[in-house]
């Protein structure tokens, strides 16, 4: 789980990421087995489906709207660093637990 | 007034205490029947479960007496008042505002005749406004039935020595899921024991052998889990393997009641522990939990509050409201009398109205009958109670799947199973009513989850991708597992219909079914928006 200010920066990104881009929606998930479990994003539902790109191994882009494939590529590109970052976060989460 | 109907209710508790005493003397025989294993990760484990109800930070969400007040206060509602919430539940459906717990008491204790006609109405109504005409399929899969507790109801109880215990191993394992991948399924639950050989570890274990089991095309896509509460750090455990939905039955909200059918120092009977097992799920990071009641155990108006002020409090502490609820009725179970003698049985009347309050009560979430009930009740709680998710094909003792030819292994089973018909024969029946049986799993594996989900059910915008998936996934059974009466439906009348809703309603999303449904019959599978 990511801590509160992180959700916000993640939110506030993709936010911005759908005005820069003129897309629908856009937003981040983890890679967890078949699960992708929804970080933050931005934008409406349009029901046209979602595309969606690994950034790295364990987060995924999700979008809706135009975006030619070099764009989400170099997009992606351009999101390692923060990928990097907020699976280094999630695994260091620990919720805490009396049981130790 | 009030205080009289305390009093009385005191009585009927004291009573039902002292018909109970003979069933408690034989739970706590079974307990000290523990090896030195189970001894020690029963104890250990209690400790730590008493310490963490000591540094509870949650507040109780359930005031037995404001609940009971509430009840009595709302007894004989005048019809304008009951009219007047059927339409509020109407207008709630656009917006995923729940019922107030005042509505929920008066829906409950309505009895006017055609007033339950408008309540069976709306329910169905709001289904379809919210998920559309479909119904999503899954198995159940006993792991274990092994478990420490000794719980009055339930047939893998510790004290019940006519039951073969069992655990399966991988292979065992890996052979269920293949047998239930070959009838079609795509999404199941496991359900464990609490016991130490089916703790954690092999929960992880066993939700990976039933991703990476294939057989043909076939495949589990999404495992959904029912299981004793955890400790976080085991939530993140179980998070970590990619489950959908983490699913844990309060049985009773009624403390005493709890109590009484949880024998004190068993890990069930921490009644708070229990009651906050999903809040700790929530802050693990599991975003998708499901809520269930074991019907008949306590007055079934109480427990439709307290299923209420659990979806309120997981809404007000995160934001997010329950994915799913379950609403099993006790049910007879192998050496378990308490299934039989019970006050509180719900008859089938109310068991109708149950099902139907919940959908209004709280409109987005999803609405789960199982197999437990007989497949007549079935269709009628489907076509008046708003239902969204049945289970099919449903066997339960642990390894009856491979089994099949056996109709029933009570000697395996936690309880009795009513509508064993094959998965087919019940799509088939689904169809014959023109609903959509659906195996989608696209949710989850498309990031609508948790906080990205709950807009979509709560705007009642979901049904689009609902009906998408549905058509795609039902096409995929269709062509790979239905018998030839089942083809003929589905291609026939079923797939033409949902595909004319569609293009009715998603104009935009239509070409593209189209291409998937194009894709699939190119061998092409998973196929899903």
């Amino acid at each position: 789980m990511l801590v509160f200010k992180t959700q916000q920066e993640l939110k506030m990104l993709c936010q911005t990421l759908c005005q820069e881009y003129n897309l629908q929606s856009f937003y981040l998930a983890q890679i967890i087995g078949k699960r992708r479990h929804f970080l933050a994003g931005s934008g409406v539902e349009c029901f046209s489906g979602v595309n969606r790109l690994n950034i790295t191994e364990g987060i995924t882009m999700f979008w809706q709207g135009r975006l030619t494939e070099i764009k989400a590529k170099l997009l992606a590109y351009q999101l390692v660093p923060l990928a990097r970052r907020i699976e280094k976060e999630l695994q260091c989460f620990v919720t805490p637990d009396i049981e130790d | 007034m009030i205080r009289s109907v305390f009093i009385q209710t005191q009585i009927s508790n004291e009573h039902k205490h002292f018909e109970l005493v003979e069933t408690t003397l034989t739970l706590f025989l079974g307990m000290i029947m523990f090896t030195t294993k189970e001894k020690h990760w029963h104890s250990t484990r209690r400790a730590n479960i008493a310490t963490w109800e000591t540094h509870c930070k949650y507040v109780d969400f359930i005031d037995e007496a404001t609940l009971s007040e509430i009840l009595v206060r709302t007894k004989s509602p005048e019809t304008g008042k009951v009219q007047n919430i059927i339409a509020e539940a109407r207008e709630n459906t656009l917006c995923g505002k729940m019922l107030s717990p005042e509505d929920v008491a008066i829906l409950a204790n309505t009895t006017d005749p055609e007033l339950w006609e408008a309540i069976f109405e709306t329910a169905d109504w709001i289904k379809k406004t919210v998920y559309g005409n479909r119904i999503v399929l899954f198995a159940p899969l006993y792991l274990s039935n092994t478990c420490v507790n000794n719980c009055a109801y339930c047939g893998f109880r510790r004290g019940n020595r006519n039951l073969d215990r069992k655990i399966l191993t991988p292979e065992e394992l890996a052979e269920e899921v293949k047998v239930l991948v070959n009838q079609g399924h795509k999404r199941l639950i496991a359900v464990y024991g609490e016991h130490p050989d089916s703790a954690v570890d092999y929960i992880c274990q066993t939700v990976e052998k039933i991703y990476e089991t294939r057989q043909g095309f076939g495949e589990i896509r999404r495992c959904n889990i029912n299981a004793a509460p955890l400790f976080n750090k085991e939530y993140e455990a179980v998070r970590d393997v990619g489950i959908g939905t983490y699913q844990i039955f309060q049985e009773t909200y009624h403390p005493k009641t709890y109590q009484e059918v949880h024998p004190k120092g068993s890990l069930k009977g921490a009644y708070h522990w229990r009651l906050f097992g999903l809040h700790r799920a929530m802050e693990a990071g599991i975003d998708d939990v499901g809520l269930g009641v074991l019907f008949g155990l306590y007055d079934w108006r109480f427990e439709l509050l307290g299923l209420l002020h659990h979806a309120m409090a997981l809404e007000q502490a995160f934001g997010v409201g329950p994915h799913t609820i379950s609403y099993p009725r006790l049910v007879s179970a192998e050496n378990a009398p308490l299934t039989t003698q019970s006050k509180y049985l719900v008859n089938d009347e109310d068991f109708l109205k149950i099902v139907a309050i919940i959908r209004l009560m709280c409109p987005y979430t999803g609405s789960i009958l199982t197999a437990r009930e007989a497949f007549p009740l079935r269709l009628d709680a489907l076509i008046k109670g708003g239902v969204s998710q049945m289970d099919a094909g449903t066997r339960i003792g642990v390894g009856g799947y491979a089994e099949m030819e056996k109709e029933h292994l009570a000697h395996k089973e936690q309880f009795t199973v009513k509508d064993s018909q094959s998965l087919d024969t019940f799509i088939f029946s689904l169809c014959s009513h023109g609903f959509l049986p659906s195996f989608c799993t696209a949710g989850y594996r498309e990031g609508r989850t948790g906080a990205n989900f709950m807009p979509l059910a709560k705007q009642a915008t979901v049904k689009n991708y609902c009906i998408a998936n549905g058509i795609l996934t039902f096409k995929e059974y269709l062509m790979d597992y239905a018998s030839p009466d089942v083809r003929n439906i589905g291609e026939e009348t079923i797939l033409p219909a949902y595909l004319k809703w569609i293009k009715e309603n998603v104009p935009h999303l239509y070409a593209r079914v189209q291409e998937g449904l194009k894709r699939e019959e190119e061998s092409i599978r998973d196929v899903h928006f």
